[in-house]
């Protein structure tokens, strides 16, 4: 029977609870590995189809399992396997650079700082009101669009690199490591994920709130603790 | 009004967020991750096109009323089956 793996963890930390249920309502196992324990549970299918309500229950496991008090190796949505044997198999393979990223993660959680940015769209509206616009002919509207995009995703980057700097600058003290990333679309704004001591996440979301103030800032969102799912890799 | 935008707002901002954590960032213990659209299996699908049309359309599905970004609804993620 194809299983779902939801998260790793080591040999010796406490079990599910009974009554945990995942994706597709599905119960949550123990599947030991050397000296790995992974979460899994029953799948129909082995390859899954991403819903909302799946990234929920997928989530949710790795919630419950951080909040047990051992830090979870969290697995990307999408782990499944033919078999036990053939999940046993792939993490002990592994097994030492799983057991690596565990003693990484030990004691850390994830935060995430959603910033979403000011002042994108409202130079964009100025630059499209362009009366001049009126009396060019197809192809140079086309360029002065292409034109204007370009300069809205260069001042969106500045700002948000910026933005991104000093955020790093308020909450150094608290944070071991960093991950962050830009979008212009479908709004323009910045995420940051930062990996946080469990006993400094009361600093942190102090010293990261204070970047509400900053210019440029139209929404600032702190979320967490998490999972570290950013954290999580392996390769290299 | 203004301040139940504000929470429809951090609704998608958090559901988004979650998107983003677990369909995009995890270890990854067998290669690539495979997920499926209509039984046909997509390698390396281009999850911030999949994570950028969710966010617009649970944008778009606030600004109608509708209840499908609530915590029983179950939309798919990827583009409906082809001939729908």
């Amino acid at each position: 029977m194809p299983i779902h793996l939801y998260c790793l963890l080591s040999r010796d930390a406490e079990p599910p609870p009974a009554a945990l249920r995942g994706v597709d309502g599905a119960p949550v196992e123990v599947l030991r590995a050397g000296r790995l324990a992974a979460w899994v549970g029953p799948a129909a299918v082995v390859h899954v189809t991403p819903t909302v309500r799946a990234a929920r229950e997928h989530d949710t496991v790795n919630a419950v399992a951080l909040a047990s008090g051992e830090t979870p190796l969290p697995a990307r949505f999408g782990q499944r396997f033919a078999t036990e044997a053939e999940c046993v198999s792939n993490l002990e393979a592994r097994e030492a650079a799983l057991l690596a990223a565990l003693d990484r993660l030990r004691g850390l959680v994830e935060m995430g700082v959603h910033v979403e940015l000011a002042g994108a769209s409202e130079r964009s509206s100025a630059l499209r009101d362009d009366p001049t616009d009126l009396t060019w002919s197809p192809g140079r509207k086309y360029l002065a669009g292409v034109q204007r995009r370009l300069y809205m995703e260069r001042f969106v980057q500045r700002q948000a690199h910026f933005l991104q700097q000093r955020l790093s600058a308020l909450v150094a003290t608290h944070v071991r490591q960093e991950t962050f990333s830009v979008h212009t679309s479908p709004l323009p704004r910045l995420i940051v994920s930062h990996l946080v001591p469990r006993d400094a996440l009361s600093p942190y979301r102090q010293a990261a709130g204070t970047l509400e103030g900053e210019p440029g800032v139209r929404v600032i969102l702190i979320t967490g603790p998490f999972a570290p799912y950013s954290f999580a890799s392996i390769d290299g | 009004m203004r301040d139940e935008h504000a929470l429809d707002e951090t609704e998608r901002l958090v559901l988004g967020d979650l998107l983003n954590r677990v369909l995009d960032k995890g270890v990854v213990i067998s290669g690539d991750v495979t997920i499926s659209v209509a039984d046909i299996d997509l390698i390396r699908l281009g999850l911030n096109l999949i994570l950028s049309a969710a966010e617009t359309e649970l944008r778009h599905a606030a600004g109608r009323g509708d209840p499908r970004i609530g915590d029983d609804a179950d939309p798919p993620l990827l583009p409906s089956e082809p001939g729908r």
